[in-house]
């Protein structure tokens, strides 16, 4: 009886231990052939990242440039702002009165203002000469009390100054405030002499308080700016890294060189690809540590106390970083890769960067919000992703949207890039026919 | 399928059997479209092989079409028409194989100036497969072969265009390919060096290996060459062993037998 179940039964584990051993055949087969894959991937990549390394020109103009060129510059404009300032400051405001009016009334008041020289003027005609004196730059402002003699009658002030004269525009913000407390005063005055004090109490008494978080402040100035700063960092990053390894290569002729290696094209332009990418989100931690440094510098000095970025808003922007620089990245290497030489990249620097801050730079206008139209929206998904997470609102929704798009763009952009440098009219300039070929033939006509 | 397409994959096959040569080029045609010129027929139909053991040299003056057979032979460029196998592998399908079984050096295939003669060396290896102590092995040998041990951590960009031929020679034989293909191996060369990379084209011969190179440099395939082929405006004149050659132009000198070709080739052309 068991012959034959024995019989029965050994097709079938030969079939299950052949199906396994297939199985595991196929994986190990899938696992040697990924490594291998990854192996040669890596080996091209490492290469890429020495040679950029060791190249000073990129080093300077991606890392060091910017790194010492946001506190050099953030310290030369702020020193300039306050040496613009305490001038200006120390600068007395002439400035004429004309008329008699509570002039006693004013005169308390300027006397708390040692910024103000007030030349009163009295005899005839005096108004029109300092009228003259304000239009030649002579004299800053001219403050004119009219009215208030009969009883019920009002005062007028009449404040006249010259926009065309820095000086003038200041005494006028001066004579303002001066002028504020005078009315205020007045109104005090004139109530008393009423003898109506609960008028007094009764008065509008306004007090501001702020209650925003010094972080919150910080961060709402930074949301404001940090996409546009974000793009100008990574395209610096990754803009000559990419120049060296495409338009750098055929200009050294070593692009011949590298495709006679065994390996698939694809592979060849992931590498360089992954070292762009590498080189871009390097350079774009060491700017935004120095330009964090900068901007704290200069917020504190504009009377932000506290300036500092929470762990969970730095997570965000290393990431969106690097899915930014992942896009970038593959954009800039496909244009890299259209230049002939590192010159004629270099001239295309301005270009690409206006194209690629244009539609970043609409993330500066409050009123644009992060929508699902917006999330699909390759490169401003992620710049309206960062001002939103630095305001500490978090759509995790759009969030992940804004992920997958910008995993599919890259995915994109490196599959158009392998194929883009594939053709042997780019690799070697020998086809005519391409868009990028007509423009440069125009310009060479 | 038409006719003409069964033709060529029945001779593709034909080929294909005869893999047991080291290079078999049949009907091989390169054209590309020129802005000013138009159509242009870089290599027109183009059939010749080539044995291991044998040293066949690519005679022609200046855009005979020399350089762009060898680039299609090391598939950095396709074909327009034609085939060519390398060790029993075709250029158009079987690319990497081809790669990992030739060595190619050319005027267009310069060396990383960054990276020193040993990270080339790494480089190139690791991705023929070699690694760990074999490839450390292979390393030091070709370094001492060549007697570059004395700049092998010197970056490239610091080393005389002698040294650095030296380093491009390693490069091409890192991976002990069966097939050599040199486009002017000795251009730019003092003596000295030239004369090095002829007694490294003779080694190699004589381990069995199958080395094309072109040049026109007479001296050069007189003394190493098997088998001259001469190539002008992309085609063919010939292809025989110098005497062949002597016998078939009865000219003694090979600049007379080149020119006695070409002169050929000039009157059928303007007939």
């Amino acid at each position: 009886m068991n012959v034959p179940l024995v019989k029965c039964m050994e097709p079938e584990t030969s079939s299950l231990n052949l199906g396994v051993y297939r199985w595991l055949s196929l994986h190990y087969l899938i696992e040697v052939a990924l490594i291998s894959a990854l192996k040669e991937l890596f080996i091209i990549y490492m290469r890429e990242l020495r040679l950029l390394l060791r190249d000073h020109h990129t080093l300077i103009y991606s890392c060091a440039i910017p790194l010492f060129l946001y506190p050099v510059i953030l310290f030369v404009v702020f020193q300039a702002m306050s040496l613009v300032k305490g001038w200006q400051e120390s600068e007395v405001s002439d400035v004429a009165i004309v008329g008699s009016v509570e002039i006693d009334t004013l005169e308390k008041i300027l006397f708390d203002e040692p910024s103000i020289l007030q030349i009163y003027l009295e005899e005839d005609g005096a108004l029109g000469r300092a009228r003259s004196r304000l239009s030649e730059g002579d004299l800053d402002a001219i403050v004119e009390l009219t009215g208030g003699e009969k009883e019920g009658e009002p005062i007028m002030v009449w404040l006249t100054f010259n926009s065309a004269y820095d000086a003038s525009v200041s005494a006028k913000s001066r004579m303002e405030k001066v002028i504020e407390k005078f009315q205020t005063r007045l109104f005090e005055l004139q109530a008393i002499r009423l003898g109506k004090q609960e008028v007094l109490d009764l008065a509008l008494q306004v007090e501001e308080k702020d209650i925003s978080s010094n972080i919150e402040r910080s961060n709402l100035i930074l949301s404001q700016i940090l996409p546009l700063l974000l793009m100008v960092i990574l395209v610096m990053g990754a803009f000559y890294p990419a120049l060296d390894l495409a338009a750098g290569e055929r200009e050294r002729q070593t692009l011949e060189t590298s495709l006679i290696a065994p390996v698939s094209r694809w592979k060849l332009v992931s590498g360089k690809y992954l070292a762009v990418v590498s080189f871009a989100w390097v350079a774009f931690i060491l700017n935004l540590a120095s330009m964090t440094f900068s901007l704290k510098h200069i917020l504190v000095q504009i009377d932000v106390q506290a300036f500092s970025i929470s762990f969970s808003s730095l997570w965000v922007i290393l990431l969106g970083g690097m899915f930014l620089a992942g896009m970038i990245s593959a954009i800039l290497l496909v244009i890299a890769f259209t230049a002939r030489s590192f010159k004629e990249g270099q001239s295309m620097m301005t270009p690409v960067y206006a194209v690629l801050i244009l539609p970043i730079s609409v993330t500066l206008s409050p009123q644009l919000e992060l929508s699902a139209f917006w999330a699909c929206v390759p490169v401003v998904n992620a710049a309206l992703v960062f001002r939103e997470v630095l305001q500490e609102s978090y759509n995790w929704p759009l969030i992940v949207l804004t992920l997958i798009t910008s995993i599919i763009y890259t995915a994109i952009a490196i599959t158009f890039a392998s194929w883009f440098i594939s053709r042997e009219s780019f690799l070697f300039g020998e086809g005519q026919s391409s868009w990028f070929s007509f423009l440069r033939r125009r310009a060479e006509s | 399928m038409n006719s003409s397409q069964l033709a060529e994959r029945q001779s593709s096959e034909k080929l294909q059997r005869e893999n047991n040569r080291a290079i078999q080029v049949e009907g091989l045609t390169k054209t590309f479209h020129d802005q000013e010129r138009g159509l242009v027929t870089a290599v027109d139909q183009i059939s010749f092989h080539c044995d291991y053991g044998e040293v066949v040299g690519l005679l022609g003056p200046n855009g005979a079409g020399k350089t762009t057979t060898l680039r299609m032979l090391s598939t950095v460029l396709a074909p327009t028409r034609g085939s060519a196998f390398i060790a029993g592998k075709s250029v158009e399908n079987d690319p990497l194989e081809v790669r990992k079984n030739i060595g190619y050096l050319s005027a267009n295939t310069n060396l990383y100036l960054r990276l020193t003669p040993r990270e080339t060396l790494k480089y190139f290896g690791s991705l023929h497969g070699l690694k760990g102590e074999q490839l450390d092995q292979k390393i030091a040998e070709l370094l001492s072969v060549f007697q570059m041990e004395d700049f092998a951590d010197v970056r490239c960009e610091k080393l005389s265009t002698g040294m650095r031929q030296k380093v491009s020679i390693a490069r091409t034989v890192v991976h002990d390919p069966p097939v050599l293909i040199l486009d002017e191996p000795t251009l730019g060369l003092d003596i000295l060096v030239a004369s090095t990379m002829m007694k490294f084209i003779e080694q190699f011969k004589e381990r069995g290996k199958c080395i094309l190179f072109s040049t026109h440099i007479m001296g050069e395939v007189e003394k190493l060459c098997d088998r001259i082929a001469v190539i002008h405006r992309g085609q063919l004149l010939a292809l025989d062993s110098l005497q062949g050659l002597r016998d078939q132009t009865q000219e003694q000198y090979l600049e007379d037998i080149f020119f006695s070709l070409i002169q050929d080739e000039v009157k059928d052309g303007s007939r």
